[in-house]
């Protein structure tokens, strides 16, 4: 029995690629003494290929029969291209990994905050999160299912049958092919059997509304287990410890959500800054509301970064969970943004020599010589100008659990350079912003 | 190479389709001799070649897998031997291998058939993990991200549930065979 074991730790270490060359040497004397041994490895190492090359046995359900063959027919229709070209289309190049299993089809007066997601039409998606302020917008997953989202809504991309909506409404179209389709939110699994439904869930609650416009889908209560089934023109609601049944409602009006401020709940500390201020400013260019950034494509010394300074005294750095920094961006006035593209802007914590910097001095360049930590980054679609963007990130968490004394500095840049001259010159509101709210940094905390 | 008679192309037709029908099942001779999927794919890509090469020695009237199973396992054979990787069987086991592996090819077959069944009744969270490794074919450091687990703890779950199939499958095989 132990022996046996012992071939079991080889033969696994041996297909994972994990094995060292004294025990591949085990490998091969076990093997070559014994039929049965080999027989073990051949079923071990054909189990592990058929799980790779089965690709069908992944599909839930037994809905796809045949599904196999079919795959193919469209290869064949192209033969016209030839051995090479042929090939090129077979299933051997699935490699390398396209990490992508979804497009952005469409958007109607969209306005997007931070996500770390292309939102351009025709875009390739793979993991991650979009968050839709304003508008509609349209995702087609690989797998067939359309979600058409609402805004305001935050959807996170998981793959091609999975996302999980943490706020707002996204409304589904599944085809036979997506059947399964799941949709995640706080309070409840929504699983998809057929065509048409839409899902809410309120933010501040988790609370959890689905109707089905036609065909069904059950909704799985994610503490107990509680399935149940909606069929056209049912609605039922998922809040708390309480699951609904089924409802007739077809008729009645759909709630849409109320726009709220802020997404964080009790359990976060939100911090102001205690200083912040912005380098490169030039003559007649300045703002004291706003914070510029600018990455210019002629002169270095033109360009603008934004420097954040927060006090964490009041917060127990050791217990510090979460973290996410919060930017309220708006128009500067300065540029032209069709010499920007989709921008990207990367936070920086500054560690090493951080001299106690003053508002007023930052007019130049930053003092000291800090070396800056790269704690996440945020994209910014051309032409957009205003909006709440920035980073959540466990290297954010990280960097604030470890300074020390508690005033940290944080540096946003544009990674993005202007294509030509005089390109848009972005902006977020500062400390002394009359309305819009200061940069912000949310911190959760492990409970006591 | 340019001028091509219709008959040619005929056969090359033909011997897409073949090869096309086939491949996942070459893929898994492959494998038995190069785990790794990446490689493994490399490999087949070879043996098309080599195949293609050869295409005029195969009997249309036979079964086209028995016959190219044959390349395909040479060619990772001579993957092997490039490679010089340092957890290399040793060669004399290679060939027992390759050997029995052709002889094994029904057994495996019938084992094969229990596999969908099996996966379905693995645990929820053991079944995602080696969904996410075998279709979405993340690495186990992108596991051990995606789940928040440690490495070893994704390479663990994942050989314990390689395990938990194997064993299932036995059973019904037994089951079947009204051991």
């Amino acid at each position: 029995m132990k022996d046996n074991d012992e071939l079991d730790d080889l033969i696994d270490a041996w297909v994972d690629g994990e094995i060292s060359q004294a025990d591949a040497g085990r490998l091969s004397d076990r093997l070559r003494a014994n039929e049965e041994a080999r027989e073990r490895f051949l079923q071990v190492t054909d189990l592990h290929a058929c799980l790779v090359v089965d690709e069908s046995v992944w599909s839930r359900l037994e809905v796809v029969e045949s599904s196999g063959k079919a795959n193919f027919t469209p290869k064949l229709m192209a033969i016209a291209a030839g051995l090479v070209g042929l090939l090129a289309l077979s299933f051997l190049i699935k490699k390398p990994h396209d990490p992508t299993f979804a497009t952005m089809k469409e958007s109607h007066a969209a306005f997007w905050e931070s996500g770390d997601l292309p939102t351009a039409n025709r875009s390739r998606l793979g993991q991650g999160t979009l968050r839709l302020a304003e508008g509609l917008a349209t995702i087609k997953f690989d797998s067939g299912a359309e979600v058409i989202l609402e805004a305001p809504a935050t959807l996170v991309l998981v793959d091609a049958m999975r996302c999980e909506l943490t706020g707002g409404t996204a409304v589904s179209d599944i085809p036979e092919s997506a059947l399964g389709f799941r949709i995640k939110t706080p309070s409840a699994d929504v699983v998809d059997y057929g065509t048409r439904f839409a899902v809410s869930v309120y933010e501040e609650t988790g609370e959890t509304h689905t109707q089905v416009i036609e065909g069904k889908v059950q909704v799985e209560y994610a503490k107990s287990g509680k399935v149940v089934e909606l069929n056209t023109g049912q609605r039922n609601r998922v809040l708390g410890e309480t699951m609904g049944e089924a409802t007739e409602g077809g008729d009645q009006e759909y709630r849409t959500i109320p726009i709220k401020p802020l997404d964080h709940g009790p359990s976060w500390t939100l911090l102001k800054p205690v200083k912040d201020a912005y380098t490169g400013r030039v003559m007649g260019h300045e703002s004291d509301i706003l914070l510029y950034i600018k990455n210019g494509i002629h002169d270095e010394n033109v360009n603008r970064t934004s420097y954040i300074g927060f006090d964490l005294a009041e917060i127990d750095q050791t217990r510090i969970e979460e973290a996410e920094l919060l930017l309220y961006f708006a128009p500067t006035g300065w540029g032209l943004a069709s010499h920007v593209p989709d921008a990207t802007f990367s936070v920086y914590g500054l560690t090493g020599d951080v001299p106690n910097w003053d508002e007023s001095i930052l007019h130049g360049r930053f003092p000291g010589e800090p070396v800056p930590v790269h704690l996440g980054s945020f994209t910014i679609p051309q032409g957009v100008q205003k909006g709440r963007f920035g980073i959540r990130s466990e290297a954010l968490a990280d960097f604030l659990r470890e300074r020390s004394p508690s005033e940290v500095t944080l540096q946003v840049v544009r990674d993005t350079m202007e294509t030509e001259s005089s390109g848009l010159v972005h902006g977020f509101a500062s400390r002394r912003h009359p309305i819009l709210p200061a940069p912000t940094l949310a911190i959760r905390e492990t409970s006591l | 190479m340019g001028e091509e008679s219709p008959d040619n192309s005929c056969s090359q037709k033909e011997f897409i389709r073949l090869f096309l029908e086939s491949e996942r099942e070459l893929l898994r001779y492959v494998m038995v001799l190069v785990p790794n999927a990446t490689d493994a794919r490399d490999v087949l890509q070879e043996a098309a070649v080599a195949l293609w090469e050869k295409i005029d020695q195969y009997d249309p009237a036979k079964p086209f897998v028995p016959w190219a199973c044959r390349f395909a396992l040479n060619e990772a054979r001579m993957f092997l031997r490039t490679q010089a990787r340092r957890n290399r069987l040793a060669d004399d086991v290679v060939d027992l291998l390759e050997a029995e592996r052709i002889e094994a090819a029904d057994r495996l077959d019938r084992r094969r058939e229990f596999l969908r069944e099996c996966l379905g009744e693995l645990p929820a969270r053991q079944a995602e993990v080696v969904r996410a490794h075998y279709f979405e074919e993340l690495s186990v450091p992108e596991l051990s991200a995606r789940f928040g687990r440690s490495v070893e703890a994704i390479y663990k779950s994942i050989q314990r549930t390689r395990k938990m199939l194997h064993e299932c499958i036995e059973r019904k095989i037994n089951l079947e065979a009204g051991i």
